[in-house]
């Protein structure tokens, strides 16, 4: 008895319609990966950002220094960190501290927070409600640095 | 049905990475913690008076715990917690942290989200000469 062998293309594209869906999902599984990653980075970078700002803010505290325009250099520092990590997202930068001063022994808390869309599509932009990340750094202001005003009461 | 298996092993690869550096970031943020405790424990809990006249520091164990406290607290970060505040037998404050990490896609898939991570970090103090 001889065995026939189909040669022919029928049935070949049986299942086809699956294909752009299953593609479809591919994208859309990679698009989420992407944007996952995305906020664990813009974390990382958030997290650079009040550590840098916090530090300016202690190394630069003194007597005789205009608090407000550290608090405001201390601004400009931390957007400048996002942007040094390729994330220029808008900044919202906190910085506090127990009494509002900045004298020795003051513990400086700067928190950063910024937003990242749910999804962004590349040359299309972002949309869906955005995730927040947020990052805090304290230091205390050295008790035992000259130039500091107030009193080492830290310390005994 | 080569096809999906392949996109369900991409899937799942990038899945482990992105699991990998949630993991990687909250070890980074607890030694952060963990640090900033340490320095800022060394910088203030020394006994000043010993300090100015025998020209030596020596920490104030209590003190020293106090202030990593104060320090831990203010990172505010979910499940970090102080575990340990020592002064070492090199005479360095060692603060330990530890940090229970949740991992996206192990917890999604019903699974247990692993132990949690323990850092230390270590910071000390010493006089200017004169």
């Amino acid at each position: 008895m001889m065995r026939t062998v189909g040669h022919g293309d029928r049935g070949q594209v049986a299942g086809i319609e699956v294909l752009p869906f299953g593609l479809l999902v591919f994208i859309a599984g990679a698009l989420l990966l992407t944007n996952i990653w995305a906020v664990v980075d813009t974390k990382f970078a958030a997290d650079a950002a009040a550590r840098e700002a916090t530090r300016y803010v202690v190394e630069s505290a003194r007597a005789d220094a205009d608090t407000g325009a550290i608090r405001a250099r201390a601004n400009v520092v931390a957007n400048h960190t996002m942007q040094d990590h390729g994330r220029p997202s808008e900044l919202d930068v906190t910085l506090s501290t127990e009494d509002g001063s900045l004298d020795r022994c003051r513990r400086v808390v700067v928190r950063v927070a910024t937003e990242i869309p749910a999804v962004r599509i590349p040359f299309v932009g972002g949309f869906g409600e955005p995730f927040d990340v947020v990052a805090t750094h304290s230091e205390l202001i050295d008790p035992t640095r000259s130039g500091v005003g107030g009193r080492a009461d830290c310390i005994r | 049905m080569l096809m999906p298996a392949a996109v369900l092993i991409v899937l799942l690869l990038g899945a482990i990475a992105v699991d990998s550096a949630i993991a990687y970031l909250g070890q980074r943020q607890a030694y952060n913690v963990a640090f900033d405790a340490a320095n800022d424990a060394a910088g203030a809990g020394f006994d000043a008076g010993i300090a100015r006249t025998e020209g030596r520091i020596v920490y104030d164990e209590a003190r020293v715990g106090d202030i990593a406290m104060q320090a831990v607290d203010a990172a505010g970060i979910d499940d970090l917690e102080l575990v340990d505040v020592d002064i070492d037998e090199t005479g360095a404050v060692a603060v330990t942290v530890e940090i229970t990490i949740d991992r996206l896609f192990v917890q999604a898939f019903g699974l247990d989200s692993g132990d949690p991570i323990r850092m230390t970090a270590r910071a000390s103090g010493e006089t200017r000469g004169p």
